[in-house]
């Protein structure tokens, strides 16, 4: 149990922040890729509530540490997503692992951006949010009813743009 | 309930992670009428941390009793606050999956492969999409272009790269 000194909130939020990084270090090595942001997710939750549970035992402290652990582990699921699915990084490593750590536009789209394209639609379709019938895509029921309630959240936020090229 | 309430400061950063969202429908819906998704994301992140620096510091600065372990959960919760919501409006405006779903949506029929990439692209080839993300690293310096080449050989380039690397075994995401 710790008491309610700051140093010792922030260190007891540094200890849950490195028992959550070295256990989802070690989950993400068996994970599927498009499991792990659900995997990062759980991970924080449980490691919070045991955390929280066992170590706090005021509320000023609950609230300090519940606002640093928050903060620590946004900063790491964002580092994560953008190592994972930023389009951009991606073809910045690319490159840099070519022999002469060079290469045109074309072997970029060739290699990079078309392959990103059938990954992304992959994904869409392991998750049964597409299908492909006779060469052609369309949206499952589930892809459906998921468009409907990105439309509806679109509406109430006022985004009128589809996409970065909409504009 | 009262003993229930967060540390003073800790509240403020929570109820101005709060005017996050409120703000972004605000700024569409008010007299401002911003229309551009980024723009309005720009103001709403802008005017809530001006908020919380402003709050945050007269407080600490006006109150002995009041804790540095306070700012900086604050501060932290603001942080939070501030990338997941990027996260959800860039996935919301702009994301790939997001948008690749959408476009199918809006075309009502099924597409094949090549005429899906186009009216996601709005007609902009893959060529023009791949240069506009290779515009995004020219511009910070870390991919550098000479005519139809494009290179990471700068240091910083090569030292982004390893990190890169590092990252994406932490992660479990392969090379």
């Amino acid at each position: 149990m710790i008491t309610s000194q700051p140093l010792s909130v922030l260190i007891l939020s540094c200890e849950a922040m490195a028992f959550y990084a070295l256990t989802t270090v070690f989950i993400l090595q068996f994970a599927e890729e498009r499991r792990a942001p659900l995997a990062l997710f759980a991970a924080a939750g449980i490691i919070y509530l045991t955390f929280g549970s066992i170590f706090v035992r005021d509320v000023d402290t609950f609230w300090r540490f519940s606002a640093l652990f928050a903060g620590e582990v946004a900063i790491y699921i964002f580092a994560f997503g953008a190592i994972a699915k930023s389009l951009s990084l991606r073809i910045f490593y690319w490159i840099g692992r070519q022999p002469r750590r060079e290469a045109s536009l074309e072997e970029i789209v060739t290699a990079v951006m078309s392959k990103a394209y059938l990954e992304r639609i992959t994904i869409l379709e392991k998750k049964h949010l597409v299908e492909k019938r006779n060469s052609s895509y369309e949206l499952t029921s589930q892809g459906k009813i998921l468009t409907n309630r990105i439309a509806k959240i679109k509406s109430i936020f006022r985004i009128e743009t589809g996409g970065l090229y909409s504009d | 309930m009262i003993w229930l309430l967060p540390p003073p400061l800790v509240g403020i950063a929570i109820a101005c992670a709060a005017l996050m969202p409120t703000l972004l429908v605000a700024l569409r819906w008010g007299p401002s009428r911003l229309r551009s998704p980024g723009n309005r994301f720009k103001i709403t992140i802008m005017f809530a941390w001006v908020i919380w620096v402003s709050a945050g510091t007269t407080i600490y600065a006006a109150n002995n009793g009041t804790l540095l372990i306070d700012w900086l959960a604050g501060t932290t919760a603001m942080l939070a606050a501030t990338l997941t919501l990027y996260v959800v409006w860039s996935m919301l405006a702009w994301g790939f999956s997001v948008s690749l779903l959408m476009t199918l949506r809006a075309a009502g029929r099924p597409l094949d492969l090549d005429e899906w990439i186009k009216e996601y692209t709005h007609g902009c080839s893959i060529k023009k999409v791949c240069l506009d993300r290779l515009r995004l690293l020219t511009g910070i310096s870390i991919v550098n272009q000479h005519g139809e080449l494009f290179d990471t050989r700068s240091k910083s380039a090569r030292i982004f790269v390893a990190l890169y690397s590092v990252g994406r075994t932490i992660f479990g995401l392969g090379q």
